[in-house]
């Protein structure tokens, strides 16, 4: 059992280890990097044979975009950036299950309640025509109650 | 933000198919209208207050229609005991499962969430790099041809901007990096998200 504040406090804190890399003085962000980019030229050669409109191999000119690109995503700014549209999707979906799940009377919830409503808020998150995710990130739009 | 929309169905079907749920909610549904068969319109209700959020986790509502004259009948079953042997088996299938059946729900809707947002912020910086590429070509495009009188920084970039000008090759090789994400970057995403769902559930 669990009350909806715990659950967020609980969210907050997995957030916190997805988001940051345990770090003397303070947490770093962690950067996705690897997961946005392929991390060998190596990889980067496998991307490029999935397209056969493409050359297959990297070009200066393709090099230096790739670059531009890693230093900008590892930049404080694109952090930032990206912690905002976690927190927006984030709260979404908690604003869902919030609404969705049933509590009892003195406002607990079973955690496993959780499992019917997130899994229906996954396909909407996958699937959603219009998404109402990709408005909160894409255009700003917040959850009309 | 249109290529998000192309691309994310995509990723978003290979992580609803590698943290599937559906087959133990079917099969929870199945064993549900099992225990009611001949309705055609079957709804398990729960008559016990106390055990009524539980309840509402495994309640599945079935529609079959076999008998249109009937006006929908509402069958209330008692809970008790086949809430836990309906629970009992969606452990026993969610063993199938890579993860334990308490956080799939949530490592797979916050993975879902991070893949999107990853994907939103990827494409944004790779057409704002595109989109600054154009407008420079545009500018030096519009200025005057002669070099005689522009300063060498200018001439380099005009020939580093001319070499690429209008490269639509180029520029299809970096959009296709998405693919990465796509279709290999979501899984150290979903085992990132796993692992702390795991850490702070499980504590």
């Amino acid at each position: 059992m669990i009350t909806p504040e715990t659950f967020r406090t609980l969210l907050a804190q997995v957030r916190q280890q997805i988001d940051f890399i345990p770090s003397i003085p303070h947490p770093k962000p962690h950067t996705f990097l690897s997961s946005l980019l392929p991390p060998t030229h190596g990889d980067e050669l496998a991307v490029l044979a999935q397209d056969s409109l493409v050359p297959d191999t990297v070009s200066p000119e393709l090099h230096q975009l790739l670059d531009e690109t890693r230093d900008i995503l590892e930049s404080p700014a694109a952090m930032s950036v990206l912690h905002i549209l976690l927190d927006r999707s984030v709260e979404e979906f908690v604003s869902v299950l919030e609404a969705e799940t049933k509590s009892s009377r003195d406002g607990v919830v079973r955690l496993a309640n959780y499992l019917p409503v997130a899994t229906k808020e996954a396909e909407k998150i996958a699937h959603g025509v219009p998404n109402r995710y990709f408005q909160v990130l894409a255009l700003g739009k917040s959850r009309e109650r | 933000m249109f290529s998000v929309l192309a691309l994310y169905p995509n990723m978003a079907q290979q992580i609803l198919e590698e943290l599937r749920v559906e087959p133990i909610l079917a099969e929870l549904q199945q064993k549900r209208v099992a225990t009611t068969a001949g309705a055609s319109s079957v709804r398990a209700l729960s008559t016990s207050d106390e055990g009524d959020t539980a309840t509402k986790a495994s309640m599945i509502t079935t529609n079959t229609n076999l008998d249109s004259e009937d006006p929908e009948r509402t069958v209330l079953v008692s809970q008790r005991k086949s809430k836990t042997e309906l629970w009992n088996e969606l452990k026993i299938k969610s063993m199938n499962c890579r993860f334990g059946l308490a956080d799939v729900g949530l490592v797979r809707t916050l993975t879902l969430i991070y893949s999107l947002s990853a994907l939103v912020l990827l494409s944004r910086i790779q057409f704002n790099l595109l989109g600054r590429q154009a407008y420079v070509a545009s500018i030096l495009a519009l200025a005057p041809e002669s070099t005689s009188g522009t300063a060498p920084a200018i001439q380099q970039i005009r020939l580093r901007e001319e070499s690429s000008l209008g490269d639509l090759e180029l520029q299809r090789s970096f959009l296709s990096f998405s693919w990465w994400l796509v279709h290999r970057g979501w899984r150290t995403i979903l085992n990132r998200v796993h692992s702390a769902v795991e850490d702070i559930f499980s504590s």
